[in-house]
């Protein structure tokens, strides 16, 4: 069993009279990269503002260590933060900006020092020590921030958008940067982020949130393959929804009606005849085939195409079905299927393996 | 092209051509003020000081270094002191009133700042002579002041503050304020309070944040917020003649004498001079302090 450090119990925030936290309850264990994900406003900010003692919760408890923290300052929580814009403190050189923290707690010279090349090597920093912030690159600039903040030794080191102020060709490296850091450090990390790739790619577990309510925990490949919802669906990731409902039930199997085509699917969720249900698909999952391809098109789903994306890889089809439900089906070159040449107008066969659809009670 | 030619080619062409013009001109017309209104009554004064003050005209051609001597005479010595003390008390005096009023000032919303802002500039409208004569209404013995604190219960004699080093005080403090301010108000506004957090963050109080972090970012505002009213403040020789019964004399005042009563042309020449020397080294101190870009800032 894994050891929690840290965790929220039964947080609400409120703003006047505005709800931005309802409910939050989960735990972070130790060792952990935890990613929170939302869009903007989904109260993801706050709570992590809430964590790092910049304000406190309206009611429920942050226990860190299983110590109440929810009323303490900052620095009596041993968390840290580091800030969106890195908020580097820009008179210091890069030595001064991690040695702050250290001088406040009044710890010796000698042993300031150590630690400050310590994380200086470990964030490979060593060489820009006496630069100040504002001669260093963006990416250098992060490195500094989670420096100034792991220097500390926190139990929980806390992220808030930290790739926000990166150009988009750096993110991609300094996704794979932090992830590694993170384990070299051996630091907890809760990150704050709206951008789901990077939320998939880095975290051990994602928690969904969305107008101050979490809507999934979990690994990042369970919230894809294995969302609980509907809006946890479309927030990561493309789908496609047929919304559609049971005509019936067999124990596990139930009998679905998808484009004027019947199918039958295993599901773990009870559903009832007459419900009215979400079938979602990935594009990933959706084969496309021309009708030379195929002989028998009793499973199949009759489309138009109307839009082909060539992106190198892969193929990003649109299409439309004889009902006119428009799809996404994203095609991948392989040994199987090396014809990918697609016709605008031409017309497809649609199938997936069957079980991978999602199945979810319908959502008003 | 704006000849004959054709009317399109004129008017596609002559608008920038009088840019030019107007351009020009304004360049002229400024390099022309400063020439005659700066650069030429500075040689002058450099040149009156190494003169002889004549008895017929005020300067005669006698290359003398006499009046340079004459500066380090103790008399000469203890002004200047007197002086830089004033101005430096009243800098300071300045800085203590301004940085928690441009600190406060800054963290409004735009319209309070606003308001605020018209508060502290709309006095400028009004003539400075007048303004420190208003301030006799106020702080004479039978003045407003004088009153409150009678009526307060806080004194029993009233306080005799005309006429005395404390009322130059007032009268500068109350006239330079606003300089000091404004640089202050520049620098505090465009400071990034998230760095006041990350400092929390990082476990630091209240104290430490302030003079690690705060101060330190805004000494450009502060240097230049320092040499706005110091280099003013060593010149305004009405405050004293006004609210110090001239008793604690000033700069501005020996130059003032030197050239209206004393008729000693060169002496005052000699000791502009001497004002200028220490205003550049002060501007170069704050050139060394400060870096391009925070200069720009504070504009």
């Amino acid at each position: 069993m894994k050891k929690t450090v840290l965790a929220l119990r039964c947080i609400d925030k409120w703003f006047h009279d505005q709800q931005v936290l309802d409910h939050i309850d989960f735990d972070v264990n130790e060792g952990e990269f935890l990613t929170l994900l939302g869009p903007s406003g989904c109260g993801k900010s706050t709570l992590l503002r809430l964590i790092a003692g910049f304000d406190a919760p309206t009611s429920g408890q942050i226990l860190i260590n299983e110590k109440d923290v929810s009323r303490m300052p900052p620095n009596h929580r041993h968390v840290n933060m580091v800030f969106q814009n890195y908020a580097l403190f820009p008179h210091m050189t890069v030595f001064e900006n991690i040695a702050f923290g250290l001088q406040c707690q009044k710890l010796s010279l000698t042993e300031i020092q150590d630690r400050v090349d310590r994380v200086l090597q470990m964030v490979k920093l060593e060489s820009l020590k006496a630069r100040k912030p504002h001669q260093l690159s963006g990416g250098q600039q992060q490195r500094v921030a989670i420096a100034r903040a792991a220097v500390n030794e926190p139990l929980v080191l806390l992220l808030d958008e930290p790739m926000s102020a990166l150009d988009h060709a750096l993110r991609k490296d300094m996704q794979l940067e932090l992830k590694t850091l993170q384990r070299r450090l051996g630091l907890t990390f809760v990150m704050v982020t709206h951008n789901q790739e990077e939320a998939l790619s880095m975290s051990d577990r994602v928690v969904v949130m969305s107008h101050g309510k979490v809507e999934q925990i979990g690994p990042p490949r369970v919230i894809y393959e294995h969302p609980n919802n509907l809006y946890v669906a479309q927030f990561i990731g493309e789908t496609n929804v047929f919304e559609t409902e049971v005509l019936a039930v067999d124990g596990n199997n139930v009998t679905v009606n998808i484009e004027d085509h019947q199918f039958v699917f295993k599901t773990r969720v009870a559903l009832e005849p007459h419900q009215k249900i979400s079938v979602l698909l990935r594009p990933e999952d959706l084969r496309s085939w021309d009708n030379s391809e195929v002989d028998d098109t009793k499973d199949m789903i009759s489309a138009v195409v109307e839009q082909v994306v060539y992106k190198g890889s892969i193929v990003d089809l649109v299409l439309r079905t004889d009902k006119g439900t428009k799809l996404s089906a994203t095609q991948f070159f392989d040994e199987d299927d090396e014809n990918l040449d697609f016709r605008l107008g031409e017309h497809v066969w649609v199938e997936w393996p069957f079980g991978w659809e999602i199945i979810l009670p319908h959502e008003a | 092209m704006c000849g004959s030619n054709g009317r399109l080619v004129g008017r596609l062409y002559c608008p920038m051509k009088r840019d030019i013009f107007f351009k020009q001109c304004s360049i002229v017309i400024i390099f022309a003020w400063l020439l005659f209104f700066a650069l030429l009554p500075f040689t002058l004064v450099l040149v009156g000081g190494f003169l002889t003050g004549g008895t017929n005209e005020f300067l005669s051609w006698h290359f003398t270094l006499q009046s340079y001597a004459d500066l380090f005479q103790l008399l000469y010595l203890r002004i200047f002191l007197r002086s830089f003390y004033l101005a430096g008390i009243t800098a300071i005096i300045c800085l203590i009133l301004a940085y928690p009023f441009a600190y406060i000032m800054s963290k409004f919303s735009e319209n309070v700042r606003l308001f605020w802002m018209l508060i502290l500039i709309i006095p400028f409208w009004t003539s400075s002579l007048m303004r420190i004569y208003s301030i006799i209404i106020v702080i004479r013995v039978k003045g407003w002041f004088n009153g409150f604190l009678l009526w307060a219960g806080l004194i029993h004699q009233p306080l005799h503050l005309m006429y005395t080093q404390t009322a130059t005080l007032i009268g500068l403090v109350y006239t330079l304020l606003p300089f000091m301010i404004l640089p202050l108000y520049a620098n505090l506004e465009k400071f990034n309070w998230t760095l006041l957090d990350a400092a929390r963050d990082l476990g630091a109080k209240q104290l430490r944040r302030l003079f690690k972090i705060v101060i330190p970012l805004t000494l450009p505002g502060i240097i230049a917020g320092m040499l706005l009213v110091l280099l003013p403040a060593m010149t305004m020789f009405y405050v004293p003649d006004i609210l110090g019964g001239a008793k604690s004399l000033l700069l501005g005042n020996l130059i003032k004498n030197q050239f209206i009563e004393a008729y000693n042309w060169p002496l005052g020449c000699a000791v502009s001079v001497m004002l200028t020397v220490v205003m550049v080294v002060m501007i170069a101190f704050y050139w060394k302090m400060t870096t391009p870009k925070e200069r720009r800032e504070l504009m």
